[in-house]
């Protein structure tokens, strides 16, 4: 029954955060014809403007185009604010709401209440990674530009596993600040200012900063435009990103068993 | 062989510099009605919280069914055998009265469908109400059967009337004194003195974390007095050195004692010392907390 409350609990943040994804992947995929007429209208209207290079490659290169906007950026930024929100609850937050003294006379560890409701905030998480993956390729089929299926679920599969650290830092916020609406709005500023900082940087050629580029997980979360092997697949970079997101997991674990309530 | 089911032993919780509990041992007695008083701050829902695992305690320990309380696999295994009501009644406001019932019910296999049925019955709870949407009072009384329908040995209840209305705290206490009398154990705080004096048994008072009485309620009311007496010429208060004298009071020529006992001897002594009148009046609950207090 843990499930089932950590279920009520999310189910409006994962049904909002699901018309959210799919509002975003249909408005590239259906918008495709539309933002692609839009920018041959600007050049024509602009013939001595240098257009950017991802324009001109994402005007010919549809997958690119995908991957650009829906994987790259905003259907990313969006999916990273879902995570952090979907993140947020658990004990620490039921003490600032007043349930945790229901909560904690049930005959349950706090390391079972913390891995149930993880567990199914993860899982929301993953469905909203496939959504694009079986979305995408579904509405370019109407729009007569074919999107493979593999592609959209090698980068679902990037952007959940790489992106769960995001979900831990939402279930970390919780833990550290008790109060109803701080874990929210420090998780909403902190994925502006991740994004904020990474915007300069997000065209391909722009090389980042070492400082940055080991914080980077948004790259990692892309991945490259074509995922065509396994040497492809930033393997590293997951793997860095899934033991942060276990470590700061396990530090809130910690810290939910150590504190009174 | 002791019948003890709850026991503490120099409890201490602190706050950072604020002591909450200091050195606290109770014995509660398995079966029994227990009352558990104290002013706010006093440091009722921190010990409750400490036995039921919620919070660590700074010092000292507690068993409760001979298990640690401080111990996280032991304080599990209590919570399958006890029952707790928070001060708040604060229950989850997404979920209805059916589903939170529904929920709660999975994790007490000994769950009584037949009182939930009774219970939803006389408090006339809304099934299919939102928490959030229901009043202070029913809040309370959902809250209430979450606690009484596990079948649990100890009921741990933290100011469990507080708003309901006389009719439903009647309908609560005399719940209370029949969970006792089917052998189950009442632990239970509140500022309704009335109401602690109408069904307890033993009584704990609790004041700046330390505890100030335990005792039974019959020997509380045998053996407390308040003993009026009148002077030509009021003696000194030390004249009066004796066993059980908690407070003694002089206004004018009349001097009131509150004794915890021993009254036939505090008699004597007034009239050894020339009292021109004697009066010895009984004394209810509320005068013992509130003297108990007034003496520290």
């Amino acid at each position: 029954m843990l499930w089932y409350k950590a279920w009520l609990e999310t189910r409006f943040r994962f049904i909002a955060s699901a018309v959210l994804v799919i509002g975003c992947c249909a408005f590239f995929v259906l918008g495709n014809p539309f933002i692609l007429g839009t920018w041959r209208e600007w050049q024509q209207q602009h013939p001595h403007e240098v257009e950017q290079a991802w324009i001109l490659r994402a005007t010919g290169d549809y997958p690119y185009f995908i991957w650009h906007f829906v994987f790259r950026l905003l259907l990313q930024q969006l999916w990273v604010l879902c995570a952090v929100l979907i993140g947020l609850g658990g004990l620490s937050r039921e003490a600032a709401q007043g349930t945790s003294g229901f909560t904690s006379s049930l005959p349950v560890s706090r390391r079972r209440l913390m891995s149930v409701r993880s567990a199914v905030g993860g899982l929301e998480m993953a469905m909203l990674g496939l959504i694009p993956s079986l979305l995408i390729p579904l509405l370019s089929i109407l729009i007569g530009k074919p999107y493979p299926v593999w592609q959209g679920v090698s980068h679902s599969f990037l952007l959940v596993l790489a992106g769960l650290l995001f979900f831990s830092l939402g279930v970390f916020l919780s833990t550290i600040v008790q109060s109803e609406h701080g874990p929210t709005l420090l998780g909403v500023a902190f994925v502006a200012l991740f994004y904020f900082i990474l915007t300069p940087y997000s065209e391909e050629g722009v090389s980042e900063p070492l400082w940055l580029r080991l914080i980077d997980v948004s790259r990692v979360m892309a991945g490259p435009p074509y995922l065509l092997s396994m040497g492809a697949f930033p393997l590293w970079g997951v793997g860095l990103s899934l033991s942060a997101a276990f470590g700061l997991f396990y530090l809130s674990v910690r810290m939910t068993e150590q504190r009174d309530f | 062989m002791s019948t003890a089911i709850l026991e503490t032993n120099g409890l201490t919780k602190h706050y950072g510099n604020f002591k909450a509990v200091q050195d606290l041992s109770l014995r509660v007695q398995r079966g029994s009605i227990n009352g558990f008083l104290g002013q706010n701050g006093a440091g009722k829902s921190s010990t409750i919280r400490m036995l039921l695992g919620m919070m660590r305690p700074t010092a000292g320990s507690g068993r409760i069914f001979d298990l640690q309380i401080d111990k996280p696999d032991e304080s599990i295994e209590i919570r399958k055998r006890a029952a707790f009501v928070s001060e708040d009644k604060r229950l989850y406001d997404y979920m209805t009265v059916a589903q939170i019932i529904h929920f709660t019910r999975s994790f007490f296999p000994r769950w009584r469908s037949d009182l939930e049925q009774r219970m939803l019955r006389e408090f006339g709870l809304p099934l299919d109400r939102k928490v959030k949407k229901l009043s202070k009072g029913m809040r309370t009384q959902t809250a209430l059967l979450l606690a009484f329908c596990r079948g649990a040995e100890i009921l741990i209840l933290d100011e469990p009337t507080e708003g309901l209305d006389p009719v439903n705290i009647e309908k609560v206490l005399q719940l209370l004194v029949a969970f006792a009398a089917e052998g189950t154990t009442v632990f239970f705080s509140s500022h309704q003195i009335a109401e602690v004096e109408q069904i307890a048994e033993h009584i704990f008072i609790i004041d700046k974390g330390r505890l100030l009485v335990d005792d039974s309620l019959d020997r509380m009311k045998e053996e407390y007095r308040r003993i009026s007496l009148v002077f030509d010429n009021p003696p000194e208060p030390s004249s009066f050195a004796l066993d059980g004298i908690e407070r003694i009071t002089t206004a004018d020529r009349t001097m009131s004692i509150f004794a915890s006992g021993n009254a036939d001897r505090i008699v004597a002594q007034a009239k050894a010392l020339h009292a021109t009148s004697v009066e010895v009046l009984p004394v209810n609950l509320k005068e013992i907390f509130l003297e108990g207090l007034r003496a520290r």
